[in-house]
């Protein structure tokens, strides 16, 4: 054997030694290291171990519950995805991104008024119905719309290292959603005045319309406008999609997280106040404050993989303090009631250092809880109102406390109780129904709904 | 199982070379080998696993008997049993829904149609053991005398679930005296790796492209422009190579590194120049079986016209059923019936398409077999029309969008690197460098280095691409 038959055997011996060694430690790893249980990233709890049973062994449920298991909780899973999704960023032009496709159903969005079986007169009293109207401007506002095409990561679009999620509107759970809003009246309606606020996401604000609706996203403006015309006409639809798009100069909506920022419920909260006839309180009047600062990456950092576009653009999480709190982070100002039952009290602009980074937007309101209350102590007139809501609902909820005494909220996602008997039960005199336009028009939330508004 | 899970990859393949490596007896190796491959089959319900030991055994006793009655008009009566038994079985399992649903269609009877599980890897072990009856009564294999040897051909997990469809006498040497060369063990080392990495990150990386355009909602499906249809076809053309030869890559390279020789079953079929060329590339072990065991027994092309265009048809009918138990699998197969006749009948053949500049041959057999993946991808009929129509611009949604702009450019150079893959510029720049090493010292080095690394970081990419993708299932596991 010559020298270089030496060479290629000793070769081969390395080549397969490197290959051995990967797998060892690979594998090694698989057996010894300890598994995750959860995915802070994903925000779930991880596969678990199958359990054997001689039904699931013969159809094959266990082995396929071992392997989703040994992948799912496999010890280095996030360091190797996050080492993935950094090759991925690679594998084009990603300075503007669309991640998860555009593959979504929607359906035309009626125009209001248009449809042959619209009731003529319903329709003209439905436009008549006191609408939400921005607080006047003296002068135009500067225009914050994306005009580029960006980049997409899932269903959500990247662009300028922001995130926006896209909408379909569904006819159907529309329907549902306005049947239920005027099934809530016919049932509330002559203890209380109710409103119903639908807030938009992101991308309808604040993206150029032609650079949504290329994405294959429907129109949620118009969207609003249809449940609205629709509703019965004593509830009072608080219109705020106009005012946001006017405003979408300003840092309304997170970049990397689908809900919006204080700052845009602040002004929701303006426009509700021009509805109940107040004059609604001006920021300078409140204590903010900041979280995170340029550390938070919400949601749609997590849905999209941890885009590096996104993590180069964190969020800071703003918020302003009621006048009616102490900004001392002892001071628990209200009352929540958690999921599992357990009752306890709470601050309403709550620090989160403690939590994930990824949960800072849990800051207001408690987050998401079945039932919620707080009593402003500078109100002695007995006012109350109802928040019903989702995850939206909680940075707008602070703008309100100052405004009654009391402040009741529940997450229709989560609480059991009916509209009508909680208003029974708590006296209030005002009851909004915020839904992200999402929720409203999804189809995920129409058993909800339908439970709620029983 | 399948070969792209991290299980399989990090636990159970080194527990099986580890036994090959650490067994020395034949028998031993091939025990541990059936061992492996019985749990390997089992990994999807060992119910399955009772249907494969029963036709191993049909087609066990029915070559013995073949065998044992050579000559005689017996032989004849066993071989039409076993192989009509093994087709039976298939038929059942794989098309009685099928039939069914077409007669309920037709009649309103029956009022229920039974829901028949697809044991996996049916369609490729019934037409191993078919193969092996056929060769057995062709007397060009001695019939097996041992069972279990026999099981350990049918079942070897190398290639049972998802071919190739490797032929008896190919393997038979292997498995009663095998040797593993250093040679061949780093031959197979690289040839796994770079399976593994092309279906975990390139085939896959193709499937959330073209997955994201060729969705199975009608309505989502007619929203798709023209360009998105065209992108969600290619991304599939590109998907269904990668996905399928990176199985036989993964086959042929653990065969390698554990002393078994199976065939290529693929040649870089997007690159043939006529449809004839395409199907001497793709899907080798399958075609030749149709050619082996079907078309030439029916006469093959020494016929008459009107015969040949019989078996042409016949044949390609069959292929199409053999891919899946509906509608579109069997479109699919007269398609590609129908474009060889043309071929082979109007053009001329091979020197009658010389006519045709390479460039233009090139394109049109891509742009045909790209259009044949539309019609494999559905199997709703309705769906299948709608895709059509928007390949042509007939849904009346444009001709592009920027989400699918988009989409292109997010993927473009992910897209190079997929076109270079199904390409042999690959293989010919490794035996640039093997040349080139053989030559300068330098070049040797470089070739070294390469030779270690490369198994390594393509391990680590699809361990990466792996993770987390808990079911990963492989396109032909319906078959």
């Amino acid at each position: 054997m010559n020298d270089r038959e030496n060479q290629n055997a000793l070769l081969r011996l390395m080549k397969a030694a490197a290959f051995a060694l990967t797998l060892l430690v690979l594998g090694g790893a698989g057996l010894i290291l300890p598994r995750p249980s959860q995915s802070v990233v994903e925000r779930r709890e991880l596969t678990a171990f199958p359990e054997f049973t001689l039904a699931s062994l013969w159809d094959g449920s266990f082995f396929s519950g071992v392997d989703t298991w040994y992948a799912d909780t496999y010890p280095m899973r996030e360091s190797l995805i996050a080492a993935q999704q950094s090759l991925e960023n690679n594998y084009g032009l990603r300075s503007t991104q669309l991640v998860g496709g555009s593959g979504m159903t929607v359906d035309a969005i009626p125009i209001p008024g248009d449809d042959a079986g619209a009731d003529p007169n319903a329709s003209a009293e439905a436009n008549a119905a006191p609408t939400a109207t921005a607080v006047p401007t003296p002068t135009p506002l500067p225009d914050g719309t994306v005009h580029e095409i960006g980049e997409f990561s899932g269903s959500i679009y990247i662009t300028n290292n922001c995130a926006y999620g896209m909408y379909g509107f569904s006819q159907s759970s529309a329907d549902q959603y306005i049947e239920t809003m005027n099934q809530i009246y016919k049932n509330v309606g002559d203890k209380v005045h109710l409103y119903v606020m639908n807030v938009p996401i992101s991308a309808s604000v604040m993206l150029d319309e032609t650079v949504w609706a290329d994405m294959g996203s429907s129109d949620e403006g118009a969207a609003i406008e249809y449940i609205c015309s629709k509703l019965d006409p004593g509830i009072t639809p608080i219109k705020v999609y106009d005012t946001l798009r006017e405003h979408n100069a300003e840092y309304i909506y997170f970049h990397t997280d689908h809900h919006w920022t204080a700052l845009g419920s602040y002004y929701a909260y303006r426009v509700f106040a021009g509805l109940k006839g107040w004059t609604p309180h001006e920021l300078s009047e409140f204590q903010s404050t900041s979280f995170g600062d340029n550390a938070f990456l919400g949601s749609y950092y997590s849905a999209s993989n941890k885009s590096a576009q996104l993590a180069a653009n964190p969020d800071t999480v703003y918020a302003w303090y009621p006048l009616c709190v102490s900004t001392d982070p002892n001071v628990r100002d209200m009352y929540m009631v958690q999921r599992d039952g357990q009752g306890f009290d709470w601050r309403i602009i709550n620090d989160m250092f403690d939590y994930d980074s990824s949960s800072w937007y849990c800051v207001f309101s408690g987050a998401d809880q079945p039932f919620a209350s707080m009593h402003n102590p500078n109100l002695h007139d007995g006012s109350a109102v109802m928040v019903v809501k989702d995850s939206y609902g909680n940075a707008f909820i602070p703008w309100l406390v100052d405004n009654y005494e009391y402040t009741y909220w529940v997450d229709f996602r989560y609480c059991d109780n009916t509209v009508s008997q909680m208003v029974q039960d708590y006296g209030v005199q005002d009851v909004i129904f915020e839904s992200a336009t999402f929720n409203a028009t999804g189809g995920l939330c129409n058993e909800l709904f339908l439970d709620i508004g029983s | 199982m399948v070969f792209s899970s991290m299980l399989f990859v990090f636990l159970f393949l080194p527990a099986n070379l580890l036994s090959q490596l650490l067994l020395k007896s034949p028998k031993a190796k091939n025990i541990a080998m059936v061992t492996f491959s019985l749990i390997f089959y089992s990994w999807a319900g060992p119910r399955y696993l009772l249907l494969l030991l029963g036709m191993v055994m049909i087609c066990w006793l029915g070559a013995i008997f073949i065998q044992m009655w050579e000559g005689s008009w017996v032989q004849k009566l066993c071989l039409g049993m076993t192989v009509g038994l093994c087709l039976l079985i298939l038929g059942i399992f794989k098309y009685t829904g099928f039939i069914l649903g077409n007669v309920q269609h037709l009649f309103g009877v029956p009022k229920v149609i039974p829901e028949i599980v697809l044991p996996i890897g049916i369609s490729f072990y019934t037409f191993q053991l078919i193969s092996y009856v056929v060769d057995v009564y062709r007397g060009e294999v001695q019939a097996q005398s041992r069972y279990w040897l026999l099981l350990l051909y049918a079942s070897l997990f190398h290639q049972c679930i998802a071919g190739p469809i490797v032929r008896y006498k190919d393997v038979n040497d292997d498995i009663i005296r095998r040797r593993t060369k250093p040679k061949e063990v780093s031959a197979g080392i690289s040839r796994f790796t770079v399976g593994l990495a092309k279906k975990a990150v390139l085939a896959n990386g193709c499937a959330v492209i073209a997955d994201q355009l060729l969705v199975f909602d009608g309505e989502a499906l007619a929203a798709v422009p023209a360009m998105g249809m065209l992108l969600g076809a290619f991304a599939f053309t590109l998907q269904i190579y990668l996905d399928f030869s990176a199985y036989s890559d993964m086959a042929i390279g653990m065969g390698l590194m554990c002393g078994f020789h199976y065939r290529e079953n693929f040649d870089y079929p997007y690159i043939s120049g006529s449809i004839t060329e395409f199907w001497r590339r793709w899907h080798i072990s399958l075609s030749t079986f149709f050619r082996d065991y079907v078309y030439i027994p029916l006469g093959g092309s020494r016929c008459s016209f009107g015969r040949q265009v019989l078996n042409l048809l016949v044949v390609w009918f069959l292929t199409g059923m053999w891919h899946g138990a509906s509608w579109n699998f069997i479109l699919w197969g007269l398609y590609f019936g129908v474009l060889l006749g043309i071929e082979r009948y109007v053009l001329g053949g091979k020197e009658g398409l010389k006519r045709i500049p390479a460039p233009a041959r090139h394109i049109g057999v891509l742009a045909l077999v790209t259009f044949s993946w539309i019609i494999f991808k559905f199997t709703d009929m309705a769906l299948l029309g709608t895709a059509v129509k928007g390949l042509f611009g007939l849904n009346g949604n444009g001709f592009s969008s920027a989400s699918v702009s988009l989409l292109f450019k997010n993927n473009l150079f992910f897209l190079i690197l997929c076109v270079i893959a199904v390409t042999p510029l690959g293989k010919l720049a490794r035996q640039v460098l093997k040349n080139l090493s053989e030559k300068k010292e330098i070049f040797y080095m470089i070739n070294g280095v390469w030779e270690i690394v490369h198994p390594v970081v393509l391990l680590l990419a699809s361990a990466m691409a792996l993770v987390g993708d808990s079911y990963n299932p492989f396109l032909y596991f319906q078959f």
